[in-house]
């Protein structure tokens, strides 16, 4: 027992038709854990899933379950049981049937010892009443004892669903895969089914990997969460971890709501952000850095618009009623004006003016993952520059074919709605509202992802269109060296 | 009165049921009344009503022995079809371009079978083989093959991927995949591809004439013979209606067949 990581990915990616999926992925699972891969739709995880399931191999890497290579093992000789996203009960199959497949196919290895005292290892099936034993447990570990005879189409939504689990689980395996399991259940099966995943994780003691875009579901029910963007992890920590110490801006984002904010790091414990320097407990930054702070709306509070304590002066533009608190968003004064939301069980008025406190442990400070978009390409022509395929006209005049770097800034790049306006096609990834504007991540058919700060909300997966004025693009002449 | 009239056609809407009328009419006409004509032939001999053709017929231990004959080469050319066409259909499925494939094999159904056939007897004719029982049980093959892989690719490239993927992961190798998985799961397309090619293989007629240079007769060409001279229009109309009879009882077994098949339990 002296390894208790029981899956491991080293170095693995995935590409489809050259297009990477899953990016240079490394992580560990320890035995009994139950952990999550969370993300958006598209951010890899499900093949990340599958590729330990073993119905996708990785481009490149490995997968090792128990320090033992399965890379290229194919997945009905892994000990591992997966329960599919539509569930995928053999429709030609009863209840008990479905539940039965595996068992049915099972070789267990059992010794006999002759008259001549040799010891031999065999193989065996399972016999029909091990079989209907092991089916009858599984059944009543579900809640669906009286089942076994009924006709899988029959089933709703969640019973299907405990099918499947019943399904893997009978067959005892090390680890059960879950690909966004409860995706298709309703909102109040999903919690019940929810809680009860967790009472058989707990009983049963065996590794479960778990797959959602669900942050709420994820944040319940996990040791253990893996945040994933574009192929790439961006966090591995626990619930608690995640949600209060978010890796950057992307995590903080899509794990529960926030209020990000573009920031520059004065000096150690010092920020500046939305107008005010507040103090904090962050240090080691660079003097100046710009920086993004994320601040969570619970941890802000509303005082006495006179309260000398107030770090922001602000007016209330909504405030809903939730049941537990009141969802209140209000707008900053001063030269920059900022909209902050915050959750606190205080009442408050539209147009109502209030002080805003926030304790500096509650100042998330983090580096910004870029500050200006740089590309490296080379010259079209004298006063043209391509980038993406397309051709800029800018400020230059290095002849055709000169390799340069090209720095164009976030509030420089003009997004079209129609894409035949711009120079360049792109895809809205994402966008994040940042206080007092948009920060929108488009990403150009060669996948080059352009950070762009806007006064608008772009629909994610839209189609825009680029361009940039010439005055905004800084061209640089690289030296080309190693490659000649 | 006039109002009356003026009141039903107000009232008159264009429901759903409106637009079957054309085809209720053409089936009156083209489907009907053919088969009434056939029951009316049937039995009557010398323009009087008499059980005559039946006697007639029953009693020809020659033509009783085609009707077996033809049963037989139906069996026969949908289990050649079946054995020939799951293969394909399972291995165009596996294909991305099996579009393109499953057009080469549906491209041959849009000459005439007429012209098919005799193309058949010309490529016998030039390879020097012999017309005779194994050149009609080709051509009906041939014939028919497309009808068999149709409705199995249709079934089979419909089948989830992820009923595949479950059988894997609950430990079946792509042999075992097959057997408890890919097979039950394509039942019903077996059955259509049966049906599609059983059927009209028993009432088939020409292919036989064609490739066998008159020297075989199935129950089709028969019926089709019959109904060349005026004399023996009645004895025509009892083979008609006994092909029709068995038709039905083919058509209740398959469809029976289907049935179990969706009440959850494998027929093969």
């Amino acid at each position: 027992m002296t390894n208790d990581k029981i899956i491991e990915l080293k170095k693995v990616s995935k590409y489809y038709d050259g297009k990477p999926v899953v990016k240079n992925l490394s992580l560990s699972i320890k035995k009994g854990e139950f952990v999550t891969f969370l993300g958006p739709s598209g951010c890899g995880k499900t093949t990340t899933l599958r590729m330990i399931a073993g119905f996708e191999l990785p481009s490149e890497g490995q997968v090792l379950f128990a320090g033992e290579d399965i890379t290229k093992l194919p997945p009905h000789k892994r000990p591992v049981n997966t329960v599919f996203q539509r569930y995928a009960l053999f429709p030609h199959l009863n209840v008990f049937n479905n539940i039965a497949f595996g068992l049915k196919l099972k070789k267990i290895p059992y010794t006999k010892t002759d008259k001549k005292g040799i010891t031999q290892n065999l193989t065996r099936k399972y016999t029909k009443q091990e079989i209907a034993e092991k089916v009858n447990k599984a059944l009543l570990l579900v809640d669906l004892a009286d089942y076994g005879h009924r006709n899988v189409s029959s089933l709703s939504g969640g019973q299907m669903q405990r099918v499947a689990i019943a399904r893997a689980l009978v067959n005892e395996p090390e680890v059960l895969l879950l690909d966004e399991p409860l995706g298709a259940l309703d909102l109040k099966m999903r919690k019940d089914m929810q809680l009860e995943l967790m009472d058989m994780h707990k009983r049963l003691g065996i590794t479960f990997i778990y797959v959602t875009h669900d942050q709420e579901e994820a944040l319940t029910m996990s040791d253990t969460i893996i945040v994933m963007k574009d192929g790439v992890v961006q966090q591995i920590g626990s619930p608690k971890k995640v949600y209060d110490e978010p890796a950057n801006a992307f995590v903080a984002d899509f794990i529960g709501e926030s209020n990000i904010f573009s920031g520059i790091m004065r000096k150690d414990y010092l920020v500046e952000f939305a107008g005010a320097k507040l103090e904090c407990v962050d240090k080691g930054f660079k003097r100046n850095e710009p920086i993004d702070v994320i601040i969570r709306p619970e941890d802000i509070y509303v005082l006495k618009a006179d309260n000398e304590r107030a770090m922001f002066h602000a007016e209330v533009t909504s405030c809903v009623f939730k049941g537990t608190h009141y969802h209140t968003t209000v707008m900053t004064y001063g030269e920059e004006r900022n909209e902050i939301m915050l959750y606190d069980n205080v009442e408050c008025r539209a147009g109502e003016k209030i002080g805003i406190y926030i304790a500096p442990t509650d100042l998330h400070i983090m580096h910004k993952s870029r500050i200006i978009n740089e590309i490296f390409t080379e010259m079209w022509d004298c006063g043209i520059v391509e980038i993406s395929g397309g051709r800029f006209p800018c400020n230059s005049d290095l002849p055709s074919g000169t390799s340069v770097m090209v720095q164009i800034d976030f509030d420089d790049v003009v997004l079209h709605d129609d894409e035949s306006d711009g120079i360049i096609g792109a895809e809205v990834i994402n966008s994040i509202y940042k206080g007092s504007y948009f920060q929108c991540v488009v990403r150009t058919d060669d996948y080059y992802d352009f950070f762009i700060d806007t006064e608008d909300d772009w629909m994610k997966g839209d189609r825009v269109g680029i361009s940039v004025k010439p005055e905004n693009i800084i061209v640089k002449q690289i030296e080309r060296s190693k490659d000649e | 009165m006039n109002k009356q009239a003026f009141a039903k056609l107000k009232s008159f809407r264009f429901t759903r049921k409106v637009f079957s009328y054309p085809y209720v009419l053409f089936m009156l006409i083209f489907i009907v009344t053919p088969l009434f004509l056939i029951l009316i032939n049937a039995f009557k001999v010398n323009g009087e009503f008499s059980l005559g053709n039946f006697v007639a017929f029953f009693k020809d231990s020659s033509s009783i022995t085609v009707l077996e004959r033809s049963i037989l080469v139906g069996l026969f050319t949908t289990a050649v079809c079946l054995l020939i066409g799951y293969p394909v259909a399972y291995f165009l499925t596996q294909f991305s371009s099996s579009k393109v494939i499953a057009l080469l094999f549906i491209i041959p159904m849009w000459v005439n079978f007429l012209i098919r056939t005799l193309s058949t007897k010309a490529i016998f004719q030039i390879l020097d083989m012999p017309l005779g029982w194994s050149a009609v049980l080709v051509g009906m093959v041939y014939n028919y093959l497309p009808f068999m892989i149709l409705p199995l690719h249709t079934t089979l490239s419909n089948i989830d991927k992820s009923y595949i993927e479950a059988s894997e992961d609950l430990g079946a190798n792509s042999f075992v995949v097959f057997l408890k998985t890919i097979l039950p799961l394509s039942v019903p397309g077996i059955i259509s591809g049966i049906t599609m090619v059983f059927i009209p293989t028993i009432s088939t007629f020409a292919i036989t004439e064609i490739l066998s240079n008159r020297r075989i007769t199935l129950f089709g060409d028969t019926i089709n013979y019959m109904f060349q001279s005026s004399s023996t229009y009645g004895i025509g109309s009892v083979m008609s209606l006994i092909m029709l009879v068995m038709v039905i009882i083919s058509n209740t077994i398959i469809s029976r067949m289907n049935k179990n098949n969706q009440g959850g339990s494998a027929v093969w």
